[in-house]
């Protein structure tokens, strides 16, 4: 199974105002190629992609907030799902794909390929909804129900090595930042930014 | 914990607007985040690791959050990789509250690595910081401290110190 065409998958489910935030890497270029969107959080650097899913989902309970995880990247802070649990936010979804590999870098195996289960771990962690797939129909039906169930799930998606050729990607965090904050501001009607239009001492001052 | 040192953070954080704050326990603060996980209008999100808590608050500020975090002096240097990942290189806000373990003063040898450590470090992220030793000055430098956070895009810390600790 590929990443790319579970990511095709996903985009086939996926609604205009749904969140992604997808990992450092491959997987960011993958899903900008498919999905270009102003509700994209891109290149989240390792283990921080499920907290700052977590940290949208809490702070947006009504919008659906997808994390596109990776093996190598959840693994440098695993915690991250034990930390999903307290508010168990219905809103959460997080896709892990396990290439087994770090594969940017070189290859190099993860310990998944030596038996790590994230699978295992999640639902030691207490994700009720926690399930494994290698095939795209049984991704496919995993995605389904992350759209029709309102429940926080874990989707490890047991992937092969190797990306596809795709476009260039000029996004920064910065420009990422302002694009997705303006985007917030607009749909959710909620200040992001929130820049004074004057300092504050000004108006003590009151001039 | 004096008990006023926690009744002035926790009306600084609704004066500052915060809405949630994410939680490693720490012994110099347990009773203020024991009473913010029990306040109305602050949501606690406890984590496992201060790094968590970094990417958790980024999350929750793209989403229009106003959020802060409470970690041990010990881990701010946990959160070392995300604040420089994600807060610096991004620009990002986030409001640091730090009970600054190791101050002069805190004369135990454990403590010493925070001294050479906790201020370097910021330093080094281009975080501004304020240490906070009185305790009529906890509500002012939490308001300040994230209308400054806000507007520059950037954390910044508070480090209590003196009768804030004791």
């Amino acid at each position: 199974m590929k990443r790319f065409d579970c990511l095709k998958v996903l985009s086939s489910f996926i609604k205009e105002n749904d969140i992604v935030v997808a990992n450092v890497g491959n997987t960011s270029l993958e899903w900008h190629s498919i999905r270009p969107s102003p509700a994209n959080v891109y290149n989240v650097n390792l283990g921080q992609c499920t907290p700052v899913a977590l940290g949208l989902a809490l702070a947006l309970p009504d919008r659906v907030v997808i994390a596109l995880d990776g093996d190598g990247n959840v693994l440098l802070n695993l915690a991250s799902l034990a930390d999903v649990i307290y508010h168990y936010p219905k809103n959460l979804r997080i896709v892990i794909f396990d290439n087994e590999a770090y594969e940017s870098p070189g290859g190099l195996p993860t310990v998944t390929a030596h038996g790590a289960d994230l699978e295992g771990i999640g639902k030691a962690c207490g994700i009720k909804k926690s399930c494994t797939v290698s095939t795209v129909e049984d991704f496919t039906e995993q995605i389904k129900l992350a759209f029709t169930e309102e429940e926080l799930r874990l989707i490890v998606a047991k992937i092969s090595t190797g990306t596809v050729e795709t476009p260039e990607m000029n996004i920064d965090g910065k420009r990422n930042k302002y694009v997705f904050a303006a985007y917030i501001e607009d749909t959710a009607k909620k200040p992001v930014l929130r820049l004074r239009k004057q300092s504050p001492l000004i108006k003590e001052k009151g001039g | 914990m004096n008990i006023k040192v926690s009744i002035a953070i926790i009306r600084g954080l609704k004066a500052a607007g915060v809405d949630m704050v994410a939680i490693l326990p720490d012994h110099g603060f347990n009773q203020v985040q024991k009473m913010i996980a029990e306040e109305p209008g602050l949501m606690y999100i406890p984590v496992s690791n201060e790094g968590i808590g970094v990417g958790i608050c980024a999350g929750a500020y793209l989403g229009g959050g106003t959020p802060a975090m409470i970690i041990p002096t010990s881990g701010l240097l946990v959160a070392v990789w995300p604040l420089a990942s994600l807060n610096i290189l991004w620009g990002l806000p986030l409001l640091l509250l730090v009970p600054y373990r190791g101050d002069v003063g805190d004369a135990f040898w454990v403590m010493r690595t925070y001294k050479f450590t906790t201020e370097p470090v910021l330093n080094s992220l281009q975080i501004p910081y304020v240490i906070v030793d009185k305790i009529a000055g906890i509500e002012r430098a939490i308001t300040d401290g994230m209308a400054s956070s806000l507007a520059w895009q950037n954390p910044i810390c508070l480090l209590f110190s003196g009768e804030t600790l004791r």
